[in-house]
């Protein structure tokens, strides 16, 4: 349950902060959940992975949809790939940087407890 | 060593993360591009988008505009401001990236975005004065109150929407470009101007000419292959008009040497060949009794369209048609009683002189030293310093070619450039006026501000009069004065007085009852003055031919006429070619092809095919075989003259019949190549393309299945052909037809980016939503509205 709501929070914040701030915050957000709520480091990769991956799917899905493909269908043949593959490539990608920052976060965070305890 | 361990993970994602957001060479920054919140995703129009809208915009009074189901908008102001301002902000919100790179471009911008690789095409705009031009023009512009309150409400229009955008709402083509959309200035519109001068007078012969004339013609041969007007043309005013009592004579010519003589070309000369038709028919030979009028620009065909259809009133206009997405205005179209439509007016008016340098401050005029005035452009360049070009004004113009920009073919003095886009002139209220003109007494007012470039303007209007009159500034030349690159220090060489536009060649309601032009020449040896020009004949003979037996014609007659893909060229030469093979007892599946053919350039015809590629290596190998030493591929006599050689003179050609049997024979072997490869099909082999301004592949339309050809009517070349189609009955209310290759969204990622092409392949049309003064949108025609009221956004 606790992992269910900590995926759901990553992915809303970095939703939000997305608007406001850049692309980025895919990767700042979940550096900062693992930092504040002292994710594992294999936990907090899997939260950024899955939180930012399942807001790019959703996000990709439904402006697809409402586009009837029109512009992936170019975009892909811009890339070089299958449309597919295309939109594929373009979820991992984020879900990626997504776990890359969990990761980043949860190693500070330790860095930070081993500090203190020396 | 822990430590590094632990901070690796951070390191990792800074730097994929820094990398990702970055631009690498010419490719976008991939993070950025794929974000689902701002990156293309942005720009991924729900299919189903409700245009409806509520807008608070900083203008005079209420603005309503109401957009058609193809979003044709149509806007409907109480003042000239506000009605401009609209404009302005609906060309932005549709095609903002398009108006932005194209006046970029006009400019010489280019390598702000590019980098280093544009700027020598930044050099060449700026040094042919396109910047200098722009701001002469713009200067008349802003001087009349009625075209600067267009202008000025146009930029602020255009503006409010840049303001309004986020990034992620830009175009698509910024995002993967990785530039920015930036405050319009009223320059832009003077440069868009300029830019469509460049490209419709731009291209002249003059320098092509003058290397033959220095090493391999006499004059007599140089009027013998490329004559000034070519026999058996059908001028754009019908032969016979009576042409007015000139107030000028043409001058002498001078003596001594005039021009300047040319060592052997280098490259290609510039391929010349943009063309246009337009004709009216005045109502006795219409089935409705009123006139009709039609017009189809060809120009290069791209995505997103130069083109954007729109109707625009407020008191004391109400018009529909064609607008340039970069300036007010219509600019081809129809209002409640009057209709117009241009071609291009290929009279020459634009010479090059050759400049007697003394040093880099000074040259030599008419026995003294004069002093160049010097103008520095600075050129940006993305990632680099600033490029500074200072570019050398003399009484002629600007020197575009020098030692520090050479010219292309070779010559090494340096050329001035005398240019009539260069002069202060308002084009743009000439627009403003036929908006809003009601007789043909007012459309005559009107066009006299239109200067260059020189275009062809048919007119027809409710009362039932046509008109066409060949218009533009023009200098009261001597025979050939300007025709080759002139001594520039000879006072003699100088442009003279400015033929007053009133005199300029015109005709209403001929006799004939009808009225065409397709940029062949203007007019017949009536006419007082002298003028060269790069004129076409063969689309025009098409056009007279079938206008001249047309009675009872229906709009559905003017539609055929348009998309007509017969070849007069085909149909005159194909018999004589036929029969020199005969002759050698030739006959294969090609010949026979050919015998069968009706002439007409077909999307499926595979006998067009045939008889384009015989034609081209027949034509170029027939001139290579005269003038062997002609650099390949140059400047080489018109079709239509090689085809009156070929069929009355062939006293000048050689063995003529060799050259038809080889290229025939090399023909075959590239005809049965094509075959194996891709079939034999016209389209195919013709392969009409239309490009995205970017040249991106995935954005653009290949391969359309079309016919026509640049010497039929259909003008469907390559990249080149009908810009816009629109045919206009006359009735008491003027019903309008029309298309274009495009979409009014420039938005690759809308579903209204090539929303018509498919309809314009075909040579259908739409019928054109426009209102009448006072009158309401059909039922069921309006789609979407916005409500734009006054106040702070």
């Amino acid at each position: 349950m606790r992992m269910l709501i900590t995926i759901i929070i990553t992915a809303l914040l970095a939703w939000l902060t997305t608007y406001v701030f850049a692309w980025w915050m895919v990767a700042v957000m979940p550096f900062l959940i693992a930092v504040i709520w002292q994710l594992k480091p294999g936990w907090s990769f899997l939260n950024g992975f899955i939180s930012i991956g399942l807001l790019w799917v959703y996000l990709i899905v439904k402006t697809d949809i409402a586009n009837e493909q029109i512009l992936s269908q170019r975009m892909s043949q811009l890339f070089g790939l299958g449309h597919t593959l295309f939109l594929g490539v373009n979820i991992v990608l984020g879900a990626l940087i997504g776990g890359l920052g969990g990761w980043s976060g949860a190693s500070m965070w330790k860095i930070y407890k081993r500090e203190q305890r020396t | 060593m822990r430590i590094l361990r632990a901070i690796l993970p951070l390191m990792l994602t800074v730097i994929i993360v820094y990398w990702l957001n970055r631009p690498i060479g010419s490719n976008p920054a991939l993070g950025k591009l794929l974000d689902p919140v701002g990156g293309f995703w942005a720009n991924a129009e729900p299919a189903g988008k409700d245009f409806n809208n509520l807008l608070n915009l900083p203008l005079k009074g209420d603005v309503e505009v109401w957009f058609d189901d193809r979003m044709v908008p149509h806007i409907k102001a109480s003042g000239d401001y506000d009605l401009y301002f609209a404009q302005g902000y609906i060309h932005a919100y549709f095609r903002l990236w398009q108006m932005d790179l194209q006046t970029r471009a006009a400019g010489g911008r280019v390598s702000e975005l590019l980098g280093e690789k544009a700027v020598n095409f930044d050099r060449e705009q700026r040094r042919k004065g396109m910047v200098y031009g722009a701001e002469n023009s713009l200067r008349a512009m802003e001087r009349d109150p009625r075209t600067k309150t267009a202008l000025d409400g146009y930029r602020d229009g255009i503006n409010a929407y840049v303001s309004s955008l986020e990034e992620r709402d830009y175009p698509l083509e910024y995002k993967l470009m990785g530039f920015a959309p930036e405050k319009w200035e009223n320059i832009r519109t003077a440069l868009l101007l300029m830019y469509m001068a460049d490209d419709l007078t731009g291209k002249v012969q003059d320098i092509g000419l003058t290397y033959y004339l220095s090493n391999l013609l006499t004059p007599e041969e140089i009027d013998y292959y490329f004559p000034d007007k070519i026999e058996g043309s059908t001028p754009v005013i019908p032969a016979g008009t009576e042409f007015g009592e000139p107030t000028m004579s043409i001058p002498a010519v001078p003596p001594g040497e005039k021009w300047i003589k040319v060592p052997a070309l280098k490259t290609k000369a510039g391929e010349t060949g943009k063309g246009s038709n337009n004709w009216a028919l005045s109502g006795e030979r219409t089935a409705s009794g009123k006139p009709i009028l039609c017009n189809d620009p060809h120009l290069a065909l791209n995505l997103p369209s130069l083109w954007f259809e729109m109707q625009l009133s407020a008191p004391g206009v109400n018009v529909y048609g064609a607008t340039l997405p970069g300036a007010p205005g219509v600019v081809i179209g129809f209002n409640d009683r009057v209709s117009w439509g241009f071609t291009n007016n290929y009279r020459d008016v634009k010479d090059f002189y050759a400049i007697d340098k003394i040093d880099k401050d000074n040259y030599r005029f008419s026995g003294t030293a004069r002093k160049f005035r010097k103008r520095v452009e600075v050129i940006k360049v993305k990632g680099q310093p600033d490029v500074l070009d200072t570019v050398d004004y003399t009484l002629h113009g600007p020197v575009i070619y020098d030692d520090s920009f050479e010219e292309p073919n070779g010559i090494k003095q340096p050329l001035a450039l005398r240019w009539m886009a260069h002069m202060e002139s308002n084009e743009l209220l000439s627009l403003y006026l036929l908006n809003r003109a009601k007789s043909y007494n007012e459309f005559t007012q009107a066009i006299q501000y239109f200067l260059c470039p020189a275009q062809n303007f048919i007119y027809a209007d409710v009362e039932g009069n046509i008109a066409l009159w060949g218009q533009g500034q023009y200098v009261n030349k001597w025979k050939e004065q300007g025709k080759f690159v002139m001594q520039g220090y000879d006072s003699t060489t100088l442009w003279g007085a400015l033929i007053p536009v009133s005199e300029n060649p015109h005709v209403l309601n001929p006799q004939q009852g009808y009225l065409s032009s397709a940029n062949q020449n203007v007019c017949d040896g009536d006419y007082c003055y002298w003028f060269n020009g790069d004129f076409n004949e063969l689309r025009a003979w098409r056009i007279n031919e079938v206008l001249d037996t047309i009675h009872n014609a229906s709009v559905k007659d003017m539609f055929r006429l348009q998309n007509d893909e017969h070849s007069i060229l085909a149909r005159k030469l194909t018999p004589y070619l036929l029969n020199v093979l005969a002759a050698k007892n030739i006959d294969d599946k090609y010949m026979q092809l050919l015998q069968r053919w009706n002439y007409n350039y077909a999307a499926e015809s595979e006998a067009a095919t045939v008889f384009q590629v015989w034609w081209s290596i027949l034509y170029n190998s027939l001139w290579q075989e005269k003038f062997v030493s002609f650099p390949k591929g140059i400047m080489y006599p018109l079709p239509e003259r090689t085809m009156q050689l070929l069929l009355n003179d062939k006293s000048r050609l050689g063995n003529v019949e060799a050259v038809i049997i080889s290229s025939y024979k090399k023909a075959a072997d590239s005809l049965d190549k094509l075959r194996q490869q891709s079939g034999l099909e016209w389209y195919k082999v013709k392969n009409t393309s239309i490009t995205h301004l970017a040249k991106l592949k995935p954005f653009s339309i290949e391969g359309v299945q079309n016919g026509g050809w640049g010497n039929t009517v259909n003008a469907m070349k390559g990249n080149h052909g009908p810009s816009w189609r629109m045919v206009v009955e006359m009735n008491d209310t003027p019903v309008g037809y029309g298309v274009y290759p495009g979409g009014q969204s420039g938005n690759p990622g809308s579903k209204y980016y090539a929303t018509f092409i498919d309809k314009w392949v075909r040579g259908e049309y739409y019928k054109l939503s426009f209102v009448s003064s006072g009158g309401e949108p059909a039922k069921g025609a309006v789609k979407y509205r916005w409500q734009i009221k006054p106040g702070k956004k």
